[in-house]
């Protein structure tokens, strides 16, 4: 009730009495609504920029609502102060209060446009909304309410908008955001702990993913989706990728490698599954083809389910070489990996080799002599039934023969 | 010639054209569901499979045309016994009325290549042809060899108290390019020298009706003819015109049968070949 204190000065009253009463029955139905609380400047301004006609129209209400509500006009546009003005001389400046703003905003990719001349880049306006009505960030109807910041970029980012030669990852971002679980989760459950747009990628200074200090620079995305998965983190932090990447391997996979950024979902579905397996082929080419040959790589090839994938064997984010024995395919752990699924599963059944590949003969001396023995059989059995064959078709043709004994014979 | 006066000869017993029946059904659907999985990195096997209700529902169909599989390999194995118990060992493992490969096959062979060549006549066949003989005995050993690695694979945790893992990996190896080689040999070589030959094409209906014309007897295999006139055998196994409908399915279900085969390799190939 503090704001109800400054009432709105009325230049027409003449009686104090009538005064009176209507300043009481202003602050009833004032009460009733949520009262107007701008200052007296305001009030004054308001005499020309409540109506249409003297561009800008301020709404009342909003300005009211918004942040600012309580400030004077020439807190933003100083130039404004004298009459006549116009838009150039009273432009608001925001820095004028948020300097911090200002500078990393200036330093982001939005804020570098801006300053290169590109009219469309986003400002203060394009995120935070129209400037008179700025709610604060959580305000479930603030533009950068936690579930509504998607949206708010999603007027920039999303399919069309804008021009062709952009990224598609950053063209597209929203429509790719809006099916991720990330942008369900936040968008459709309002659950505040999905991450949003500016939780991976900043906000008023967005850097480009190429930048160094981007949080969505490689080198960056661990702790940055590490924020929120902590876990997760930790064990890709123990795992041979986590060893390998901190040792200056640029290939060795960080979270977006296999969890592509902006789709990001549950791992769930045969396409699901087959992309991330896919991206660990990327490295993992000869592992990822005998995989494939093995009955577990043919059924999940054909979007079953059922059988392992590579993470069923080699875990997902604590991935460690056999050698290590908390690796689920180390010797001290193989056996009860496999009984995961093979139940009974005994220390000689995991013999059996999952990437077996027998055209290799130094690795696999014993399979490659079997596969050289039914190779051999196979090409030494078609060479020479083929060979008879076409000899038997030749004559068969030269000669008539088919005609000749089709002839006599008993067609019915 | 007219229709009254064509003798019919028995060539297979009844007992036989079920049995070759149940190996045309088991075949083809293990053919099937084998190949589903084996080209499942190509797009008609993911779509065979996912025709097929799916990988495992491909496995239990697998598994129910192996049954199918060991039935009629047991059922035939009876049918060796019986032949050595009314026959005697000798004529069940010799002789012209015996499936196994004797000299006389290695000599028409090179006979019969050197008649394609056009440098000899055509040897005078007896009851089974080499290729015939070779035909039997690829399907006796490819269900001995698929059949014990199929099994491995079925009860793999049984096969690996036995012997190691790795095992299981030969298994696989051998199943599979086994497989490989029946399916190919089968779709190819068996039907051309059996049915799609310009002299057979599209079919020869005999494994179902069971029955040959006189003349075909004579032409195809005169040693038997001749063998059987001497002996007075001919009587013996002269039988009526085979039944309408029996021809009509024969006609139908085998050409059936050929075209999936047909249509199969064709892909195989195929793949092999530009993946």
């Amino acid at each position: 009730m503090e704001r109800m204190a400054s009432h709105p000065a009325c230049p027409d009253l003449v009686s104090r009495k009538r005064s009176a009463l209507l300043f009481l029955l202003t602050c009833l139905v004032f009460a009733s609504q949520g009262a107007f609380a701008l200052s007296k400047e305001a009030t004054a301004c308001m005499a020309c920029h409540s109506d249409a006609a003297i561009a800008p129209l301020v709404e009342v209400g909003k300005m009211d609502a918004s942040i600012h509500g309580s400030f004077d006009c020439s807190l933003c546009h100083p130039g404004a102060t004298s009459q006549p003005h116009d838009a150039a001389t009273v432009k608001a400046n925001c820095a004028s209060c948020h300097a911090d703003a200002e500078v990393a905003y200036a330093k982001g990719v939005h804020g570098k446009a801006t300053a290169g001349g590109d009219k469309a880049a986003a400002t203060c306006v394009s995120c935070h909304g129209e400037a008179h009505s700025i709610l604060p960030a959580k305000d479930p109807d603030s533009t950068i309410y936690h579930a509504n910041l998607p949206t708010t970029c999603g007027q920039c980012h999303s399919k069309g908008k804008l021009p062709k030669s952009t990224d598609q990852n950053v063209n597209n971002a929203f429509d790719l955001y809006t099916d991720s679980i990330h942008g369900k989760a936040t968008m459709k459950s309002g659950l505040l702990v999905s991450a949003n747009c500016s939780d991976c990628h900043g906000a008023h200074d967005i850097l480009p993913k190429d930048d160094p200090a981007s949080p969505v620079n490689r080198a960056n995305v661990p702790t940055t989706c590490g924020k929120c998965h902590v876990d997760v983190l930790r064990d890709w932090e123990s795992s041979s990728h986590a060893a390998a990447f901190k040792a200056g391997n640029g290939n060795s996979p960080v979270c977006t490698d296999c969890h592509v950024a902006h789709t990001v979902s549950h791992v769930d579905s045969p396409k699901d599954v087959n992309a991330l397996m896919s991206a660990c082929s990327n490295c993992h080419k000869t592992e990822f083809g005998t995989y494939r040959d093995s009955f577990h790589g043919e059924v999940t090839a054909i979007g079953d389910l059922r059988t392992a994938t590579c993470s069923s064997c080699h875990g997902a984010h604590l991935v460690l070489p056999a050698s290590d024995p908390r690796s689920p395919t180390s010797p001290e752990r193989i056996v009860s990996t496999c009984q995961k699924c093979h139940d009974g599963a005994t220390a000689s059944f995991t013999d059996y080799r999952p990437h077996a590949e027998p055209r290799d003969a130094s690795k696999f001396p014993q399979l490659h002599a079997v596969y050289l023995f039914m190779t051999t059989l196979l090409v030494a059995v078609f060479a020479f039934f083929g060979l008879h064959t076409l000899l038997w078709l030749l004559h068969s043709l030269r000669t008539g023969e088919g005609r000749k004994k089709k002839e006599g014979r008993d067609v019915r | 010639m007219s229709a009254d006066s064509t003798r019919y000869y028995l060539r297979f017993r009844l007992y036989h054209r079920i049995l070759h029946i149940m190996v045309i059904v088991s075949f083809l659907g293990l053919a099937l569901t084998g190949m589903s999985l084996k080209f499942s990195d190509v797009e008609w096997g993911r779509l065979l499979s996912w025709l097929l209700g799916g990988p495992f529902s491909c496995r239990i169909l697998h598994r129910f045309f192996a049954v199918v599989t060991f039935l009629y390999f047991g059922l035939h194995l009876v049918w060796i016994v019986r032949s050595m118990l009314k026959n005697g060992f000798k004529r069940t493992f010799w002789g012209p009325e015996s499936m196994m490969p004797q000299p006389k096959d290695i000599l028409q062979l090179y006979q019969n290549v050197k008649h394609f060549l056009g440098l000899g006549p055509a040897p005078k066949f007896d009851r089974y042809t080499y290729w015939e003989k070779f035909d039997y005995l690829a399907v006796f050993w490819g269900v001995v060899i698929i059949g014990f690695t199929g099994l491995v694979l079925w009860f793999p945790l049984l096969f690996a108290k036995l012997l190691p893992g790795i095992w299981i990996n030969a298994a696989i190896i051998v199943h599979s390019d086994e497989a490989l080689l029946a399916v190919g040999f089968i779709f190819t070589i068996h039907f051309f020298n059996t049915h799609l030959r310009p002299e057979k094409f599209p079919m020869d209906k005999v494994i179902f009706t069971g029955r040959v014309t006189e003349e075909e007897l004579k032409n195809e295999r005169p040693e038997e003819y001749k063998r059987l006139a001497e002996t007075g055998g001919l009587e013996k196994i002269e039988t009526g015109e085979p039944r309408h409908w029996v021809y009509t399915v024969a006609k139908v279900g085998g050409f059936a049968a050929v075209i999936i085969g047909v249509i199969m390799i064709v892909l195989i190939i195929w793949s092999i070949v530009f993946r």
